[in-house]
């Protein structure tokens, strides 16, 4: 694979790796660094992707792996991600606060979730990925992965009807 | 759509049954904007997840590929002309010494007869104070005898 291939095989994915990497990581400047040396990564291995059956999950099972490492190292450095994603956007409109304040609610929630949790989410949710895609990126069993799925979107369910109710009364 | 059938959609999406075709299609009510009252809470989580997959990496940030190639190839000509710098550093030096070694040569190839002369000169001057102090030498044989008269007696 040369580089003009490898720039083809990465471009239509990239976007999907830093959206896993932010989503696990938090931080964008985390989730830039990640994508980076996942590159790094699937470069020195671009030999073997034609290997792959799919070669894109298997570059986004490296995603998950690399981020999931960077999170195991931060535990053990007891040093918690910081994000300060701060951004400037001027649309003060109090409707657009709000709704962003809705999001950034949501948000929270799916903080609180175990990394698998969020790796799923983030796959089947936000990536709207099917099953099988999903298996191949986490290496888990069908049953598992809905078991996992249903048990976070329960807990997000929760979560929103308990801040709902918070909010009316 | 219906309301039963979407409330009968939510259950299923919450103990993650539905296929992907049920879970875009309540997406698109919810999006929709004309969301019964009594599901307007969910009306974020789905904001959620449609405004989160429109974030793309490609839009701010710039990746730098890992190309080794390249990089082998601008290190191997950094490393290549350190070693001519180098190399260049040393023959200069070496040339310099030798440039000043020479710069004496000529002058003493010119008065080699004089040299000649000189360290002939030298030598001779050498043999004779060897020879002198040869004599003087002779000396000390005085000493051994005047020490044997002490001890005969």
């Amino acid at each position: 694979m040369n580089q003009k291939e490898f720039l083809v095989f990465v471009e239509p994915i990239k976007d999907k790796m830093y959206r896993l990497s932010l989503r696990l990581l938090v931080s964008k400047e985390a989730a830039q660094d990640a994508v980076q040396e996942v590159f790094v990564k699937l470069w020195s291995k671009r030999d073997n992707l034609k290997n792959y059956n799919n070669a894109h999950a298997f570059a986004m099972t490296v995603t998950k792996n690399h981020c999931l490492d960077q999170l195991k190292l931060k535990n053990n450095n007891n040093l918690r991600i910081v994000h300060s994603n701060y951004e400037d956007e001027n649309k003060s409109l109090q409707k657009h606060l709000e709704a962003k304040n809705e999001l950034e609610i949501v948000a929270e929630i799916i903080k609180q979730l175990s990394e698998q949790e969020q790796t799923l989410i983030q796959l089947r949710d936000v990536e709207q990925l099917d099953y099988e895609e999903i298996i191949e990126i986490t290496g888990m069993k069908p049953t598992a992965i809905r078991v996992a799925l249903s048990r976070a979107r329960k807990k997000i369910r929760k979560e929103i009807l308990k801040k709902h109710r918070y909010g009316t009364v | 759509m219906e309301l039963s059938n979407i409330k009968t959609l939510l259950d299923k999406y919450v103990e993650a049954e539905t296929s992907l075709a049920e879970e875009k299609e309540l997406e698109a009510y919810f999006l929709s904007g004309n969301v019964a009252p009594e599901l307007e809470e969910y009306m974020p989580l789905f904001n959620f997840y449609e405004s989160e997959r429109s974030i793309y990496a490609s839009e701010k940030i710039e990746f730098k590929m890992p190309f080794e190639e390249k990089e082998t190839k601008n290190f191997s000509f950094y490393k290549w002309s350190g070693i001519a710098a180098s190399v260049a550093i040393i023959c200069t030096v070496f040339w310099f010494a030798q440039s000043e070694q020479r710069i004496d040569t000529p002058t003493n190839s010119i008065n080699h007869e004089l040299a000649m002369q000189n360290t002939q000169d030298l030598l001779l001057m050498m043999t004779d104070a060897v020879s002198n102090s040869k004599k003087q030498l002779n000396y000390l044989k005085e000493i051994n005898q005047t020490k044997n008269q002490f001890l005969k007696k």
